[in-house]
Order: structure tokens, then C-alpha cells, then sequence
């Protein structure tokens, strides 16, 4: 047995299979090391978007580096390999059209970064809190704690909505009154309800709007500012609150009024 | 309940407050209880918001319950029986406030004004040996605002729902507040229009006069000759304020010049 593993480590294949081995040791801690230090050069920023992307860059070069040096070592041709790999990637190049245009994409949206992990976006009707954004996909965690993976063709395809790109938002509510209502009473009631709630901002100040006047109601839009972070908070409690108000100052609200008369035909 | 000033001067020493007693803090509408039990602190606090609020009074030992209905009870543990000794120190709070005159200022051309600002506080609770900082409480929950040139750019802060006004006995003595002093001079051929001023607490740091009451660093801010705005300096050198103790640092030391900026103006024609 001694002298069969002796021979076999004298011979060609053996030192081939040891040098392939050496290889990718030494590309597989490469990896390791020089995602550790992408790792902290971005820490310091906080920026976990470029840290992938630099991350899965370094990754995959270096895997295609080392397959290259895996071949050379084998003693493969390079040029029948080249050639063929030509002929194959426009086989596969057809076959997975989808994949290839979702490749595409990922690397678009990675470098045009239209939203950041931990964004909250809308794509295709999904909305939720973005977890990862791969070469071919990215995945959304729903309000719901759902996962969803929409294909980064999609994404790029359709208008997506980022909720959380600026530090505050506008909530709108629109709501009908009655004509009896006096407007002035209507729009200092929301004030003060901006001064208690805890979610509303100050400043922008809020908006009143009569926005449409109707055959028996008037139809009002009041935008309140409030931190995006906050801003379920800031519409639950404002609805709460304005319900309270309307009950507690009776704020007629529209209804129509019908008058049926009744005449003696005789 | 009192409402001497003078008596503030008692957060400069640390408290000593052995196993099985309570504290009793009320400083303006926060009421701040703790207690020291074996091998923990309590801490529970809440605050009525009543910014009109001026009462202070410190109870220690406090004799009574700690009542239910707080915002907030949190337990400290140790592995071990903790040190009697804490502190209890007022410091400024963690985002800039904004406050506005009554009416937009005009800083004529040539002129320096000295505009003050009543800001509220927040408190530290912190132990020593070993040292842990349990509460960063604000004294009053500020509202917040805007404070940007578009709502695109700028950054939240909070309000201090008091005026600022050039007169420094306009602004009434509040024990929990601190009063922020800005100077603006307008070297420029213009009038400048001040409509808010922006103090930025996170950089500014807390002293104490004899009379008790509680100011923040100077803040000094020019407009040059062409026009162009120079940023906020802060002066906290010692000298300047040698009849004034340090109570607490600044939290965060300045490394863009540009989150001082303190003012949101416009130039007027006059």
C-alpha cells in the first residue's frame, strides 16, 4: 500500500491534484479575507448596499480566476476552452434569456440604487421592507412577515415606490363636511390636533385644502408632516384622534337632504 | 414643592442613596423615582408636558410608593450589590431645538444682536464604580419640526415652543430649561431676515451660574461682507464663563461644520 501512494505521488497527476488543491485553499481564504475587509471598510460608513455588491464583485472574480488557474494547471487549452465557452454562453445565452436579463438588471439596480436595503418600497403591488438585492432577484419582508422575491427584471420594468428615500412624509386625509360646517372651526380643530399628536411635525406646516365642492359637501384635504419612520404611528393616532374631535365638536358630516312633498291631488 | 433656583445646584455632587430607599426627583413636569434594591436600581419616570411647569424638589430618602400609572419602570441588575452613590445630572438633548421670534427678525447692515432661546433639558442618570449610564430621559417631550431649506434637505429637531428674544429677562426662569445665547452679526450691505434659529444642543455644552439657573455654550454666528455665511462658532472656553460651572460636555464634537448653521434666513431689502 505504502508503495503504491509513493508512486502515486511521484507522478504527474499527483502534483497536479496537489497544486489544484493549493489553488483553491488559497482562493477560498483569499475570499474569506478580502470579504472580511470589505466588510469593515464599510462598516465604518454603514453602508450595507455597497458591502454586498463589493462583496458578491470580489466573490465571483475571484471564482472565475480560479477556475481559469484550475484549467491552466490541468493542462487544458485555453483557446478550444475560450471557443467553446463562446458557443456555450450563446446556448445558454438563449436558454436563459430570463436570467440573464435579471443579471442584468441586479447589476443596474445595484449600481443606480433607486432604494437601499431597509428601504420600505412598493414594486408590483408588493410592499414591505427591502431585505436583499441579489444578481437575480431581491427579496422583500411584506408588513405581514412575508417574504417575497421579485425578480429584478421586474423591478426595473415597473415604477417602484420608495417610502422611506426622504426623512419625512405627508399624510393626507381627505374627508367631506357638511356646508354647515364653518371652515375656519374645521381647520383650527386639525391645528391643534397637529400640536398634541406626538408624530406630527411642526413645520412644514400642515396643508388645508378645499378641494371640492360639492352638490351638498364640501370636500376638504389636510396633509400633515411627520418623520417617515413614524408614519403608521402618525396615521393610526391622527385618525383616532380626529374621530374623537368630530364626535366630541359634532362636525356634521354630508348627507343628503331629501324633500318629499306630499300634495292632495283632489 | 419649591421653586428656588438656587437649590439646582444640588445635581453637582453625586447622591448616595442606600439599599432599600427611594428618590424622589421632580424637576419641572418630570417626576423621576428610584430606588436602590439589592443588586438593582429602578428606575421609573414620567413627565406631564406642562411646559409652565416650574417646580423642583428632590426627596431622598423619598417615603412613599412609587405610583403605577408611570410611562416607564425599568430594572438595572448587577451581579453583585451596587454602589450606593449615583448621579443625577442635567444635560442638553440629543437633536438641535428651533425657535422662533414672535414676529421674523431684520438684522440691519452693521449690526450684531444678541438673540436668547430657552431650550429644555434632559437628565442623566448615571452610577459610578462601575460606571453606567441608566436614563437619558428628556425633561419635557418636545414636538417636533423641520428644519431645512426644502423637505428634502435638512433635518429634525425639536421645538422649544418659547420665543426667542433679545432681551435675556424676557425669557422667564425655568429650573428645567437652558438658556442659549446667539450672537448674529451682519457685516453684509443687506439686511438679514431671520425667520427660526436652530441651537444645536448635541454640540454645546451645559453650565451652571450661581444663581442656579443653567446656560448652554455661546454661539456666535457673522454674515460677511459679500454676503456669504460663516458658520456657527461655539465659544465653551473656560474663561468665558468663569462665573459658571460645567455641568456637562457637549455630546458629540463637531465634525461637519455645516450641521450649525443656525439660522434660516433670507436676505431682505430694507
Amino acid at each position: 500500500m505504502n508503495a503504491y501512494i509513493t508512486s502515486l505521488l511521484g507522478t504527474e497527476l499527483a502534483l497536479k491534484v496537489a497544486a489544484v488543491f493549493l489553488v483553491l485553499i488559497s482562493f477560498f481564504i483569499l475570499s474569506r479575507l478580502l470579504s472580511l475587509i470589505i466588510r469593515f471598510f464599510f462598516k465604518e460608513g454603514g453602508n450595507r448596499q455597497k458591502q454586498l455588491v463589493w462583496r458578491k464583485i470580489s466573490k465571483y472574480t475571484l471564482f472565475a480566476l480560479a477556475v481559469v488557474i484550475v484549467l491552466q494547471i490541468l493542462g487544458a487549452d485555453m483557446n478550444v476552452i475560450l471557443g467553446a465557452a463562446g458557443v456555450l454562453s450563446i446556448a445558454v445565452g438563449f436558454a436563459a434569456q430570463t436570467s440573464v436579463s435579471n443579471l442584468i438588471s441586479g447589476l443596474f439596480l445595484m449600481f443606480e440604487r433607486p432604494f437601499v436595503i431597509g428601504d420600505v418600497i412598493e414594486v408590483s403591488g408588493v410592499r414591505g421592507e427591502v431585505l436583499t438585492i441579489d444578481l437575480l432577484s431581491m427579496r422583500i419582508r411584506t408588513m405581514e412577515n412575508t417574504l417575497v422575491r421579485v425578480p429584478n427584471e421586474t423591478v426595473m420594468k415597473t415604477q417602484v415606490v420608495n417610502y422611506s428615500h426622504f426623512p419625512i412624509r405627508r399624510h393626507d386625509i381627505v374627508f367631506s363636511v357638511s356646508y354647515t360646517v364653518g371652515l375656519n372651526d374645521i381647520k383650527s380643530l386639525l391645528l391643534n390636533l397637529v400640536e398634541h399628536n406626538p408624530y406630527c411635525l411642526e413645520e412644514p406646516e400642515p396643508l388645508f385644502l378645499v378641494q371640492k365642492v360639492g352638490e351638498y359637501f364640501l370636500e376638504i384635504k389636510f396633509g400633515v408632516w411627520g418623520e417617515t419612520k413614524n408614519f403608521l404611528l402618525l396615521q393610526s393616532t391622527f385618525a383616532e384622534q380626529m374621530r374623537e374631535a368630530f364626535i366630541q365638536h359634532k362636525i356634521a358630516l354630508p348627507q343628503r337632504h331629501v324633500h318629499v312633498e306630499q300634495r292632495n291631488l283632489e | 414643592m419649591s421653586e428656588n433656583i438656587s437649590e439646582l445646584k444640588v445635581f453637582r455632587d453625586p447622591f448616595e442613596l442606600p439599599v432599600g430607599q427611594l428618590l424622589h426627583l421632580r424637576f419641572g413636569p418630570l417626576s423621576v423615582y428610584l430606588g436602590h434594591f439589592y443588586q438593582e436600581w429602578r428606575v421609573s419616570w414620567t413627565t406631564t408636558n406642562d411646559y409652565m411647569d416650574n417646580s423642583f424638589s428632590l426627596k431622598a430618602p423619598f417615603v412613599g410608593e412609587i405610583p403605577a400609572e408611570l410611562m416607564s419602570m425599568v430594572r438595572y441588575t448587577y451581579s453583585r450589590p451596587c454602589n450606593h452613590f449615583l448621579k443625577i445630572t442635567p444635560v442638553l438633548g440629543d437633536r438641535p431645538f428651533v425657535a422662533k421670534p414672535t414676529k421674523p427678525l431684520m438684522v440691519l447692515p452693521g449690526e450684531t444682536v444678541q438673540v436668547f432661546m430657552s431650550i429644555p433639558l434632559f437628565v442623566r442618570i448615571e452610577t459610578e464604580d462601575p460606571y453606567h449610564l441608566l436614563e437619558d430621559i428628556p425633561v419635557l417631550q418636545s414636538p417636533r419640526t423641520w428644519f431645512g431649506d426644502s423637505t428634502v434637505q435638512g433635518e429634525i429637531c425639536y421645538s422649544t415652543k418659547i420665543k426667542a428674544v433679545l432681551n435675556e429677562p424676557e425669557l422667564i426662569n425655568r429650573p428645567y430649561r437652558a438658556i442659549s445665547q446667539l450672537a448674529i452679526e451682519n457685516r453684509s450691505q443687506r439686511a438679514l431676515h431671520v425667520e427660526r434659529i436652530k441651537v444645536p444642543a448635541p454640540f454645546l455644552s451645559l453650565f451652571q451660574g450661581d444663581n442656579g439657573l443653567f446656560y448652554t455654550s455661546i454661539m456666535n454666528f457673522v454674515c460677511d461682507l459679500d454676503g456669504t455665511i460663516r458658520n456657527v462658532e461655539i465659544e465653551d472656553q473656560e474663561e468665558k464663563f468663569a462665573d459658571k460651572v460645567l455641568i456637562s460636555g457637549p455630546r458629540q464634537f463637531v465634525k461637519d461644520k455645516n450641521l450649525l448653521n443656525p439660522l434660516n434666513y433670507l436676505f431682505g431689502q430694507i
